[in-house]
């Protein structure tokens, strides 16, 4: 009988959001053989093989070749201390895996975008200001598709195809030589806490490569990037001006694509606005209902990645790719396949004037490369 | 005395005013920035009086909408008026803020000159070029935390120095600024500079 991979069985799981004991219930046998299974200790027979595979969706190709190295946690782990449950965290830290993998092995069938994610150690305006730069925007300009920007330096962004309760993203960069740092996003959160989310997972990377510090430094520190990132203080001394009203801050909004909230928070974090005002303002967004909705008809378009989709046209010739086909080079249930590529921009949501992809941009020739750092494992991965 | 209660220059019926539709779409382009003066003035005049540490009072609120709402709309070159009124031109018409009364409209006797402005009467030296002026009201009115919450014109045509009733010829709310406003659209994006391999990279020939 060939080798099950008891790292499978768990990822299986996991992703799924069991337990060891609801696992071993569909697969009629008890949760401590699902255990030793899972710690190589034991191998399933056929029959439990089977049933797992039943409940799981995962072919039993799946379970038969082993899986990547796991990849550091990353700020998923920063959630950890905060609300997330145990079983959500490890859901989210498998779908990510998972896809990873997926992405992975077609990154290495096509001429991927070269890495240009600055690392820095500085103050988070400051390293904010020189990523804008590296995204080739100007200190005064709104970003318009902030993930298409992210994606352009080189940063894999996945989206998990199901919702996590109190998480919208994590961000990982993986030990190694050329290893992608990523950004996983969640579905269904609004489109400007979305861009947030990812100004924010974007200061981790940039800033916290070598983690220092307490975790709520950490965080702090990247809030403050993605402030600067997504509203940098230049534009916004010209354009936050007072009286701030939630009038003014939702013609911004439409302008800038970020909440209300973000706004109002960094006017008073420029000192625009006294903390009385601050105070009054959200107090009027209470009322109105908008601190957990705000108006429908400022809702900014949620941004979709690109490049997993876009790997999988060029490896499997065209826009209309096989799922099936995918699946079956990577050893992956179909449904899995579909579900994973669902969440992406196809070439049909291209615009058509969209200009075709030069040389040098393929070759990177016309970027700045940044020094990608030595091979070192960090502390908490 | 009130400047308007001398000789009143009389109108002659409605047929000098314009209809609704015509009164939105001259008036239309001036909703943003007049919807934004009185919300800026009524949150100013609530953080004023907090500045200031003044128990709140209705009327010393109202007076502080008004003063503020006139400092900004000094572009319209409003009408010196006494008691802090507000009155300005936006080409033919002529607009005076006033406070809701109670949920309702101002009342319309409490001044000779009120009377006289529902009226559609013109002070006596009033300079009018070209269209006949229209008096209108724009009334304001807050919520319970002092937050504008409605803005309207109104246009009256009559009104008695008797009651406080006045007869309004047509009346339309100024769009709140947050709901006219269109968001954000999907933005256009170039694809990924994400290419196919080279022959030499993927070594098959």
């Amino acid at each position: 009988m060939s080798r099950i991979y008891g790292e499978r069985i768990k990822q299986a799981r996991e992703y799924h959001g069991l337990t060891q004991k609801e696992l071993a219930e569909a697969a009629g046998v008890l949760q401590p053989a699902i255990a030793k299974m899972e710690m190589d200790a034991t191998s399933p027979s056929d029959n439990v093989l089977n049933a797992i595979v039943q409940r799981t969706g995962f072919p039993p190709a799946f379970f038969l070749h082993s899986a990547d190295e796991d990849f550091p946690a990353g700020s998923l782990l920063y959630r950890a201390k905060e609300s997330l449950t145990v079983r959500d965290r490890a859901r989210a830290y498998r779908a990510a895996q998972l896809i990873r993998e997926c992405v992975e092995s077609l990154a290495r069938r096509v001429r991927a975008i070269p890495i240009r994610v600055p690392e820095l150690k500085c103050d988070p305006a400051s390293a904010a200001r020189i990523t804008r730069s590296t995204l080739g925007l100007t200190s005064d300009e709104p970003i318009a598709h902030l993930i298409n920007a992210v994606e352009r330096i080189g940063v894999l962004v996945l989206v998990l195809p199901f919702a996590v309760d109190k998480l919208d993203a994590f961000s990982s960069w993986p030990p190694g030589e050329g290893q992608r740092p990523m950004i996983a996003i969640t579905e269904g959160v609004p489109g400007d806490r979305l861009r947030y989310s990812v100004g924010h997972e974007l200061g981790h990377l940039v800033l916290h490569a070598t983690p220092s510090g307490t975790i709520a430094g950490m965080e702090k520190q990247a809030d403050a990037f993605a402030s600067e990132l997504l509203l940098p203080e230049s534009a916004m001394r010209q354009e936050l001006l007072v009286p701030v009203t939630l009038s003014s801050v939702a013609q911004l909004k439409v302008r800038w694509r970020v909440s209300m909230q973000a706004l109002i928070m960094r006017a008073r974090s420029l000192g625009i606005i006294t903390e009385r005002q601050h105070k009054y303002l959200f107090k009027q967004l209470t009322i109105r209902g908008w601190r957990k909705r705000e108006p429908e008809n400022l809702d900014v378009p949620v941004e979709k990645p690109r490049a997993p989709r876009k790997m999988a046209e060029i490896v499997y010739g065209g826009a209309s790719f096989d799922l099936q086909r995918v699946a079956g080079d990577l050893k992956q249930g179909r449904w899995f396949i579909e579900s994973m590529m669902r969440p992406y921009l196809e070439q049909a949501d291209l615009p058509a004037r969209s200009k075709p992809v030069t040389q040098s941009e393929l070759d990177g020739s016309t970027v700045i490369p940044f020094v990608r750092r030595a091979d070192k494992r960090r502390s908490w991965a | 005395m009130c400047p308007f209660s001398g000789n009143i220059i009389p109108r002659k019926g409605t047929h000098a005013l314009p209809s609704l539709e015509q009164a939105q779409a001259d008036l239309s382009p001036h909703f943003a920035l007049l919807h934004q003066t009185l919300e800026s003035a009524c949150d100013l005049a609530v953080h004023a009086l907090d500045d200031t540490g003044l128990a709140f009072e209705p009327n010393l609120h109202a007076d502080l909408v008004r003063a503020f709402a006139k400092r900004r709309l000094s572009l319209y070159d409003p009408e010196q008026l006494p008691s802090g009124g507000v009155c300005f031109r936006i080409d033919r018409y002529r607009v005076k803020i006033l406070k809701a009364e109670d949920g309702g409209p101002p009342i319309s006797n409490i001044t000779k000159s009120r009377t006289n402005f529902m009226r559609q009467q013109l002070p006596p030296d009033y300079e009018v070029l070209g269209e006949p002026i229209v008096n209108l009201m724009l009334v304001w009115q807050v919520d319970r935390e002092r937050k504008l919450s409605s803005l309207q014109f109104i246009c009256t045509t009559q009104a008695d120095l008797n009651s406080n009733m006045a007869d309004v010829y047509w009346t339309f709310p100024v769009p709140d600024l947050i709901s006219a406003i269109i968001g954000p659209k999907e933005v256009e994006i170039d694809d990924l500079p994400i290419g196919e391999m080279d022959e030499k990279e993927t070594g098959t020939r």
